[in-house]
């Protein structure tokens, strides 16, 4: 579904005619819409501009403002320093008198034409006044809005996200810094852990010794502990004769006969 | 030396929390890599002693058979002193060497942007320069912006609407 005018190219390139080509719009940079900024700014308000002659054209806010609806107010104002404020009124009505006495403005059924067509102007600015004056209004603001307000704005966001990306750009250069930094301390930890352990192996090399030749003369000590013991115990069970044990066993038993007499009198 | 080494394992010389805040998002996995290599010798560093650790000689002379020994030995261990290693593959001058590289590459950068930065700025001044929206005619609107004027290279149809121009061409829509 084309629109009318893509249509109109359409057609036009069934022609034998040269073929419709697709022109790109222009595009300008910043150096280029800066220069010629520059070039129009010294034309129009530049040393060989008259101000005083041909003062710069200004669109003002709104129109003159007007005294009973189309009556312009410097009409008022002209007349106030010699008749006051009643003299424009006075002048209108003294007017209209005047015309109708010299029969200039004549009361017939055309007379009426005027009443009505102003009586109406003024109805419908009654009613619809303020809407007409809305619209306008939005339209006119719209406007300034897509041709100024909106592309002058655009260019000067972009100017200004363009900075801030570049400002973050240079921040981020100090990557380098921290990156070299942090490589020389690894090295440098390298090295101090590789001393650290050489310092840790000579404390063990020596204690390795010293805990073997501790070890093994205790060893060598128990061993003959042992043995001796052993030696001595199982000659002294040996030495006891048959006769010995039975006696032994006799003031053991003489004993416990004690102990217990003792045991029943102490209850 | 050594005591320098000691010194530093207490508190790293490198900002880790504003190195993560600078570095661009695709390179995070450098910092990762650096910082766990870090961690992990750091973690090796505070593990091993920082000093020659003391040996009690004097309970070991009662114990030993040959009490000479332990004098012996005393004597050579404290006379231990062992060297600092040595960077044999000089490491040290190669992070350095690349620091020189990355100056270099870094102040190119930053003149480039710096100048983009200061374009900008003009560019947003010279705006400020340009007259305000009632001063202007129609003639001269057209000659501060030619863009929005007529281009007789490029002739256009009422109404004039970019989008409604036969010379429009969207991505992929063909001609015929």
């Amino acid at each position: 579904l084309m629109r009318p005018l893509q249509m109109i190219g359409l057609c036009r390139s069934g022609c034998a005619e040269e073929p419709l080509r697709y022109i790109p719009p222009k595009s300008f940079t910043k150096e280029q819409r800066m220069e010629q900024w520059e070039y129009v700014n010294s034309i129009y308000f530049g040393p060989e501009r008259d101000m005083k002659n041909f003062p710069n054209p200004s669109q003002p806010e709104s129109s003159p403002a007007v005294r009973v609806g189309i009556i312009p107010a410097s009409w008022f104002n002209f007349l106030y320093p010699k008749t006051g404020v009643t003299g424009p009124f006075a002048l209108g009505g003294g007017l209209a008198l005047f015309m109708l006495s010299k029969e200039i403005m004549v009361i017939d059924h055309y007379f009426w034409e005027i009443p009505s067509f102003w009586g109406a102007v003024w109805f419908v600015n009654h009613k619809f006044g303020h809407q007409i004056r809305n619209y306008f209004d939005s339209q006119l603001k719209l406007k300034k809005e897509i041709i100024y307000s909106r592309p002058i704005n655009q260019m000067k966001a972009n100017c200004e996200e363009a900075i801030r990306f570049c400002e973050k750009k240079i921040e981020e250069t100090e990557t380098a810094t921290h990156l070299y930094l942090a490589k020389k301390e690894n090295v440098e930890l390298q090295l101090e852990a590789a001393y650290r352990q050489r310092l840790l192996a000579a404390y063990q090399e020596v204690k390795k010794r010293l805990d073997y030749e501790t070890a093994r003369s205790d060893l060598v000590r128990k061993f003959e502990q042992d043995h001796m013991v052993d030696w001595i115990e199982s000659n002294v069970t040996k030495s006891i004769t048959p006769q010995q044990e039975q006696e032994s066993i006799q003031s053991c038993i003489r004993a416990l006969k004690k102990l217990a007499a003792k045991e029943n009198v102490s209850k | 030396m050594a005591s320098k080494a000691v010194k530093r394992v207490s508190s790293s010389a490198v900002d880790w929390a504003r190195f993560a805040a600078v570095i661009p998002k695709v390179q995070i996995d450098t910092l990762r890599n650096i910082k766990t290599k870090h961690d992990t010798f750091l973690n090796k560093v505070h593990q091993l002693p920082e000093n020659l650790p003391k040996i009690d000689f004097s309970g070991y002379k009662s114990r030993l058979p040959d009490p000479s020994m332990a004098d012996r030995f005393q004597k050579a261990y404290e006379a231990l002193s062992i060297p600092y290693p040595v960077d044999k593959d000089h490491f040290l001058q190669k992070v350095e060497a690349e620091r020189e590289e990355q100056d270099k590459v870094v102040k190119q950068i930053v003149t480039f942007v710096q100048k983009e930065i200061d374009g900008n700025r003009t560019f947003i001044s010279k705006i400020d320069t340009l007259p305000k929206y009632q001063d202007y005619t129609r003639e001269s609107f057209v000659y501060y912006f030619p863009d929005t004027g007529f281009d007789p290279q490029r002739p256009t149809i009422w109404p004039h609407h970019e989008e409604d121009q036969p010379y429009v061409r969207k991505e992929g829509e063909d001609h015929h």
